[in-house]
């Protein structure tokens, strides 16, 4: 793991340069923000909610649009992107949600599969690609199974395997804890330290004090729409 | 290749979201049968009160009366003339004889020998709402005595027409806006039972059109199976405005079967259907759309 040094010689995955988000009428939720992450790291963005993590993720996917500012992924510029091109930025990123966000009709094998069926992938490669990425996660066992047949862990896990499918340069998790017990939370935590490992970045965000004290890695500190803090350890 | 993969999938995920739909469909379905019923069957009935007053309108024929002393010479020649007139379409002679018989065919207790009716003519005006114009110019010829003035009644029966057309008109506009409104609000309803699915194919990288179009099809099938049911109701229906306009226009100079009215106004319905689908649907999904 990557994750204990600050390597500004390494190559920057992700360049975040005074982003600015306001929302009408006068509600200020990204204050000129700007943060820079390397490739093959781990980091934590936290803050009390309204902090704006989840606004800095939504722009940073390309969900919203900055008003102010630049967004370097990957050395591209995807500000200057139109919106109606975002979803092929999305193509480039894993997001995990709180709410795991899974199409409950589908079953687990469809949920991770239809990532890649977006992007028109062929069916011969989905079926290896999707077979790997639920080994990782170990769901192989439960590929026919149905969202709402699972515990919380294992839908997390069956959007883990989802975001990382295609082989993202970046991973954004946004409180991918937050509606899972401790134990539960520490299980999903060690897959994301593997998947890490074998080399994917990763930016989550949660308010979980204890992993962050076990994690101790560098962490971005966001407070009423600031950058207010950034503790490397 | 890759259309048809695309298309397969399309379709799969339309049929799926139709079935997971299953109460929302059927009631899209029933509002898109009503509404296209609704439709429809005010154009069936639009379509066959024209051609009624048409036929009717035909009917109006102008008599002419010659003066008793007129020679058939002077009769030719205002055949003639009468003939060449350009709102003229058919001009027919009636000698006194001729309509003394008719006379005894209506009244068959007249027991009357020598004729009192003039000669006369039966005129067909090309257009019948240009009786007025033909009856002003036969009352200005020499050798003519009299012309049952129907102008009046032609000028009624034309105004009616005209504000039964504008009616008509406006009663079909109303009803494609309502059938609009109906259906782009009931996909909608569908629509909305699916934003969670749609913000996540958007999460995960989907184009715009792969999340539109299995809807586009979703909406078409509501609009085609609305469309069919309507096509359904409307067969008995056809039926009986067809006996009712065959038993009050006796006599169909135009025959209405040529047409095929019940086929094309059932293609239309179709097509309406189809399209109001898709179109309701792409505008509804589009709010979802980032």
């Amino acid at each position: 793991m990557k994750s204990d040094f600050n390597c500004d010689d390494t190559k920057k995955v992700l360049v975040a340069s005074d982003l600015v988000k306001k929302y009408p009428p006068k509600h200020l939720a990204l204050d000129h923000v700007s943060f820079s992450v390397s490739q093959g790291e781990f980091i934590f963005v936290v803050g009390r909610s309204g902090a704006g993590k989840t606004t800095l993720f939504r722009l940073l996917s390309k969900q919203e649009e900055a008003d102010e500012g630049q967004i370097l992924l990957d050395g591209k510029d995807i500000t200057k992107i139109p919106p109606s091109k975002g979803f092929l930025v999305r193509r480039n990123l894993g997001v995990v949600y709180q709410d795991f966000k899974l199409i409950n009709y589908k079953t687990v094998y469809e949920n991770v599969s239809f990532a890649l069926e977006v992007q028109g992938v062929p069916d011969r490669k989905i079926r290896k690609k999707v077979d790997e990425v639920l080994q990782i996660v170990d769901l192989s066992h439960r590929k026919k199974s149905l969202p709402l047949t699972l515990s919380g862990g294992e839908q997390q896990r069956v959007a883990i395997a989802r975001a990382l499918v295609n082989r993202p340069v970046l991973l954004f998790a946004d409180e991918p804890t937050g509606n899972l017990d401790w134990e539960t939370s520490w299980e999903i935590l060690k897959l994301f330290m593997a998947i890490n490992h074998l080399g994917t970045t990763i930016v989550m965000a949660t308010h979980n004090e204890k992993l962050l004290q076990t994690m101790r890695l560098r962490t971005i500190v966001l407070d009423q729409g600031k950058k207010s803090d950034e503790i490397f350890y | 290749m890759r259309f048809f993969i695309d298309l397969r999938r399309e379709l799969k995920e339309a049929l799926t979201a139709f079935k997971r739909n299953g109460l929302i469909s059927l009631g899209c379905i029933v509002i898109s049968t009503v509404a296209l019923f609704s439709f429809s069957l005010i154009l069936l009935i639009a379509i066959y009160v024209r051609f009624g007053t048409v036929s009717i309108g035909d009917r109006l024929n102008v008599t002419a009366f010659f003066e008793v002393t007129q020679s058939q010479e002077d009769i030719n020649t205002r055949i003639l003339e009468i003939k060449n007139l350009p709102y003229v379409k058919q001009v027919s002679y009636v000698s006194p004889q001729e309509a003394l018989d008719e006379l005894k065919k209506k009244f068959s207790g007249l027991d009357i020998d020598e004729s009192p009716i003039p000669p006369s003519l039966r005129i067909i005006p090309s257009d019948s709402s240009l009786v007025p114009v033909l009856v002003s110019e036969l009352k200005e010829m020499e050798g003519i005595s009299s012309v049952t003035d129907i102008s009046e009644a032609a000028n009624n029966f034309f105004g009616i027409i005209q504000i039964g057309s504008v009616l008509g008109i406006a009663l079909l506009l109303i009803f494609f806006a309502g059938f609009l409104f109906i259906v782009t609000a009931s996909t909608s309803i569908s629509i909305f039972s699916f934003r969670k699915e749609i913000e996540i194919m958007q999460l995960v990288g989907a184009s715009r059109a792969f999340v539109r179009n299995p809807f586009i099809f979703l909406g078409s099938l509501y609009g085609f199976l609305g469309a069919l049911l309507a096509s359904l109701l409307l067969l008995p229906s056809h039926q009986r405005i067809d006996n009712f306009y065959h038993a009050f226009v006796a006599f169909d100079p135009i025959p209405l079967d040529q047409f095929n009215i019940l086929g094309q106004i059932i293609a239309l319905t179709l097509v309406v259907g189809v399209l109001t689908g898709m179109i309701s649907a792409a505008q509804s999904v589009r709010r979802y759309l980032k």
